[in-house]
Formats: C-alpha cells, structure tokens, sequence
C-alpha cells in the first residue's frame, strides 16, 4: 500500500511539469522581452497574450472538468 | 460488430497503400534546395498531422468518458493516447533527422520544436497516470488527456505567431502540385493505419475488461 501512495506522489511532479512548463517559459520570455536594456514590446505583447490564451483555456477546462474528476 | 468485418479489408487497403507511398515518393520531383532529404517530409509532417488527430481524438473520448461515464470511450481513449506517444515518438525522431540535414542542428529550442515537445510528455504523462495512478486514476487520466488535446492548438499555430525555423502551416496548402498528392496520400495511408491499430487496441482494452469481468464472477 505505501509503495502505491509513494508512487502517485512521484507521478505529481510527472503531471505538473509539462502542462505548466508553458506558462512558465511565456513568463520568463516576456519577463525578459520588458526588461532587457531596448524594451521589445512588440515580444512581450506576443507573449502576454499567449498567457492569456493560455490562462482562457486552461482555467475553463479546469472549471468544467474538476466535479467530473473529483466527484464519484 | 461491423467493424470485425471491415477490419481485413481496411487491413488489406492500408498495406496496400504503405507498400504504394515509397513508389509514390521516388517518383515525386525534388524540392529544389534540399533535394533528396526534403523526402522525409511525406512521413514526418502526415505523422504530425494524425498525432494532433490522435489527441484530439483522446481528448474528445475522454471528455465523454467523464461526462457520460461510458467505458468504451475510456478504452478508446487509452489506444488514442498510446498512439499520439507512438505517432509523436516518430515525429520527434524524423523531425531531428531532418533538422541535421537541412539546419544543421538535431535540435532547436524553437516554439514548434518546444511545444510539440511538451504535448508529447503530457501523453507520456497520461499513460503512466493510467499504469501507476492506482484505483480512480482512470477519471484522473481524461482529464490530463483533455488538457493535453487543449494543447493542440497552441503547437499547430505556434509557428505562425513566432518566428521559427520550422516552415509554418501555409507549407503545406502552398505544395507544388506534384507533391500536394503524395503528400495527402501518405496523410490518408498513416491515418488509415492509426484507425486500424485504434480499432484493435479498443478491442483488445474491451476483451480485457470481459475478460476481469468473468475472473470476478467466478470468485463471486
């Protein structure tokens, strides 16, 4: 029984990492784009507006999806 | 079912198809820069196209899955997300292949590259939800599965929003006559085959199920 619940602790991690590895990499790209010495707004906008898209989809599916999920 | 009786010739069809693509794509004319290494192109952009499909298709099942609660859709759901890491695993080999030879790196950490990448993982990270979640890890899995299809979109276009070394998605509407055909053909052989190896894996997920089924009666 432990192993099982130690084995669903390592699959978190395993879960995370690529469905938020593209928030994390549009953060830091337009983090970058506003604070490197020329400004590149044009990149930052490109980027925000991916978060945003990103955050639309995501916090939807997320809403609609979680009774299903959790619920019996 | 009627599939069991269209499957041989389906079966039958594709072969016939496969052995046809690589005539097919000698007899195309080359591509006038990278000349004979673009011929990659007719098995790793369909191989692209039918692991999108493949998502999309675990995705949509999983959605019925948890919202209607019906098993078939779950059993098809397992075979589409061990297809789109089969038919992904396949892009991000040829895809390398082609890249040492046309931009002479294996790889670029470009928003095409990346994404297709991570959409990837989020199916490798399915299946090992499903093998070593444990009980209720199935309803867990179409969710993840539905968030992966979501991703589809983002790799389809990330091309055409930042600039890439990858061609964008206009490459292939703009084909050259000559190799839109081979092109779409190729599309229509791997597709047929992912239908196929889809139809057998539900099957097999189905036979499984009855078979626990029986195992559980019987101790009954």
């Amino acid at each position: 029984m432990l192993v099982r619940a130690r084995s669903r602790d390592v699959l978190l991690p395993l879960l995370l990492y690529p469905i938020t590895i593209p928030v994390i990499i549009a953060g830091v790209r337009g983090t970058a784009a506003l604070l490197q010495p020329e400004v590149d707004v044009p990149m930052a906008r490109a980027w925000l507006s991916m978060l945003t898209f990103f955050d639309v989809v995501f916090v939807t599916l997320a809403l609609w999806t979680f009774e299903a999920v959790m619920t019996e | 079912m009627n599939m069991n009786k269209l499957f041989p010739f389906m079966a039958i069809g594709v072969a016939g198809m496969l052995a046809y693509a690589p005539i097919m794509i000698a007899r195309t004319p080359y591509e006038s820069t990278m000349g004979l290494v673009q011929k990659i192109f007719y098995f790793h952009a369909p191989s692209g196209l039918v692991m999108f499909l493949s998502a999309f298709v675990c995705g949509i099942a999983s959605a019925i899955y948890l919202f209607r609660r019906r098993p078939g859709a779950d059993r098809v759901a397992v075979a589409a997300a061990e297809l789109t890491a089969l038919f992904g695993l396949i892009v991000l080999i040829s895809g390398p292949l082609w890249a040492r030879k046309a931009w002479g790196v294996w790889w670029d950490w470009d928003a095409r590259l990346t994404s297709s990448l991570v959409l990837w993982l989020i199916f490798m990270a399915y299946l090992l939800l499903r093998r070593y979640g444990g009980p209720g890890s199935d309803r867990l899995a179409a969710g993840v599965a539905m968030f992966g299809a979501a991703n589809v979109p983002f790799v389809y276009w990330s091309v055409n929003v930042w600039r890439t070394l990858h061609p964008k998605t206009t490459v292939v509407p703009t084909l050259q006559p000559g190799m839109r055909g081979t092109f779409w053909f190729c599309f229509a052989a791997l597709a047929g085959l992912y239908v196929l190896i889809l139809a057998a894996r539900a099957r097999l997920e189905r036979r499984r199920a009855e078979l626990d089924s029986v195992y559980v009666s019987l101790e009954d």
